[in-house]
């Protein structure tokens, strides 16, 4: 078995030491950083993903998984700077204002990571200002909203409405999330997608930044 | 409305004994009592079956946040988890978890249930004693409770949401010192219920999310479930009834929770969907957990389509079935019209009291207790 395939294999089983491992010895074999990446822990989670829309895998099993992800990934991102390879591109995700429930949004961020993106996770609690100042700085191609309360999913809007003042709410997509979201909502307040959990959002952003 | 007859009506419902009618609860959380105050106390008591026990004016004590953790700011428990909340009369949530790291388990001491409570404030047990003799005088149930988390989310608030979900991954021995230490605290709770001669004791704990269950139900069944047939079990031979709840998807493994001696069970009809729920049916009475979701964003025609849909897909004349339908602070006052509306139609009062007043206990005062 090739070297990125033991390293897939691996990272799919959600073992952490071995990823470390695999991935060492592909860079020593002078397999270029990016087809580590793309190749082996990108590829691996792809398969995380799968099992997890299909109930064959849970939360416990995808967190472990995303672990070993980054044990990998840290090996990889001095070079891949060196290399001057892209990532997929950079994704905004935060908890609305008012809502200080993290963990739907904990597992969305490792599943963009391993999708291969960059994630800028504001945390919780995050208001119009803060989404806005993120959109500016790091121009992501995404915007990520969760929220766990019909109480707090309101401020999505609010914050929708901000960006459209703001002159920039052509320059991202708006994506939600969380328990009490659905696709309706999510097009009555202006967002450009729904996904109802962490696998069909890595879907989600792949369909809305598809060039 | 007696005591006595609310008492019947849900025995008879959990039971499959032909009760007179559906037992029903519309509960307002404290926000939203802050939020529509006396627009509110309109509405409540218009549809005064529902609400037996409601006087005018009470909705300014019942906007008060019952506790601490309804207040905005930090709040520590006493098991040393610390509970961060934003918003008035919502509870909040645990964000600093005393076990993050497995050193401090060693020297890390549960609360003693004989004297407080999970959050703290103190408890006498006597009184308890007292209460539930004088609901019994009154022809009443008395209904106990565990905290909403008493298990598996009090081993996350613990350790940490991901922590443990990590250490349930790789088998991490430790986690099984973490669950008899939380087993232990809970059987002498357990046990401290039982002297007092209740007959309803309520449990909740959160396993799913909204499409499937937080762990699997491999995991579940090693990690879990021999905990709730354990605990469960020393109430249901006793003969108390044991009602459960929990947010997100649990029917995958509602017939473990059968198993386990659940007798009430309180199911999100969302995550669950009324097909799924209606294949258990004559088997556990059912509080179903009406589409909160709906009633905040759908139109009050949606809102008494959804609850006749799935009362009638779920109703039998046996019984069986109990409605409950919180509505939040957002929910509009036109939606929960439809909401009181509806369930007064096809339901009648419950003898249970919502999730808050449970927890404070302010129920057990306005029925006799001192």
């Amino acid at each position: 078995m090739r070297t990125l395939d033991k390293l897939r294999e691996a990272l799919i089983e959600g073992k952490v030491e071995e990823v470390k491992r695999y991935t060492q010895q592909a860079l020593d074999e002078g397999i270029p950083a990016k087809t580590i990446l793309d190749q082996g822990l990108v590829a691996g989670m792809n398969v995380v993903g799968i099992r997890f829309r299909e109930g064959e895998y849970f939360l416990p099993e995808v967190l472990l998984c995303a672990k070993a992800m980054h044990a990998g990934l840290d090996l990889l991102k001095p070079l891949l700077a060196g290399e001057s390879a892209q990532n997929a591109g950079t994704i905004v995700l935060g908890t609305v204002k008012g809502d200080l429930h993290d963990i739907g949004k904990r597992i969305v961020k490792a599943m963009l990571e391993g999708a291969g993106y960059e994630v800028i996770d504001l945390g919780v609690d995050v208001d119009t200002e803060k989404f806005i100042e993120s959109v500016k700085k790091h121009k992501p191609l995404v915007l990520g909203m969760s929220a766990l309360l019909t109480t707090t999913m309101r401020y999505m809007k609010t914050v929708i409405d901000a960006l459209q003042e703001e002159g920039i709410r052509d320059k991202v997509k708006v994506i939600v999330g969380g328990a009490p979201v659905n696709e309706e909502f999510a097009k009555s307040i202006g967002a450009d997608g729904y996904a109802p959990n962490a696998g069909e959002a890595v879907d989600l952003v792949k369909h809305l930044t598809a060039v | 409305m007696e005591l006595k007859k609310l008492s019947e009506a849900y025995l008879k419902a959990a039971t499959f004994r032909n009760p007179l009618w559906i037992p029903g609860k519309v509960a307002f959380l404290p926000a939203t009592w802050k939020t529509y105050g006396e627009e509110l106390e309109k509405i409540v008591l218009k549809y005064k079956k529902l609400f037996p026990e409601y006087q005018p004016g009470d909705y300014k004590r019942l906007a008060k946040p019952p506790h601490p953790r309804y207040m905005p700011g930090k709040f520590t428990d006493a098991w040393g988890c610390v509970w961060s909340n934003d918003y008035e009369g919502l509870a909040g949530v645990v964000t600093e978890s005393p076990l993050k790291d497995w050193k401090k388990l060693e020297s890390f001491r549960p609360p003693d249930p004989e004297k407080v409570d999970d959050y703290g404030d103190p408890v006498n047990w006597d009184q308890r004693r007292r209460q539930v003799k004088r609901i019994h005088e009154l022809g009443g149930i008395a209904f106990g409770y565990f905290i909403h988390g008493f298990f598996f989310m009090r081993l996350f608030y613990l350790r940490g949401f991901e922590e443990l979900m990590l250490d349930m991954a790789t088998g991490e021995e430790k986690v099984w010192i973490l669950i008899k230490m939380v087993r232990e605290y809970n059987l002498k709770l357990a046990k401290l219920w039982l002297k007092t001669g209740i007959d309803v004791i309520w449990f909740g704990d959160d396993l799913g999310t909204q499409e499937s269950l937080m762990v699997s139900p491999k995991m579940f069944r090693e990690y879990i479930k021999p905990f709730y047939k354990e605990i469960f079990g020393l109430f249901k031979d006793a003969g108390v009834h044991v009602y459960f709840h929990s947010d997100g998807r649990i029917v995958d493994i509602l017939e473990d929770l059968i198993e386990c001696g659940v007798t009430i069970v309180n199911p999100q009809i969302g995550p669950n969907t009324v097909e799924e729920l209606e294949k258990f049916k004559g088997r556990i009475c059912m509080d179903v957990d009406l589409d909160r979701q709906l009633f905040s964003t759908g139109t009050p025609k949606q809102i008494r389509e959804h609850i006749h849909c799935v009362i009638e897909a779920l109703k039998q004349d046996e019984g069986g079935l109990m409605a409950y339908a919180e509505c939040s602070p957002e929910v509009p006052l036109e939606n929960i019209e439809a909401v009181c509306a509806t369930m007064s139609e096809l339901c009648g009062p419950t003898a249970m009291k919502d999730f808050v007043q449970l927890q404070t206990a302010t129920f057990l005062k306005s029925n006799g207790g001192d």
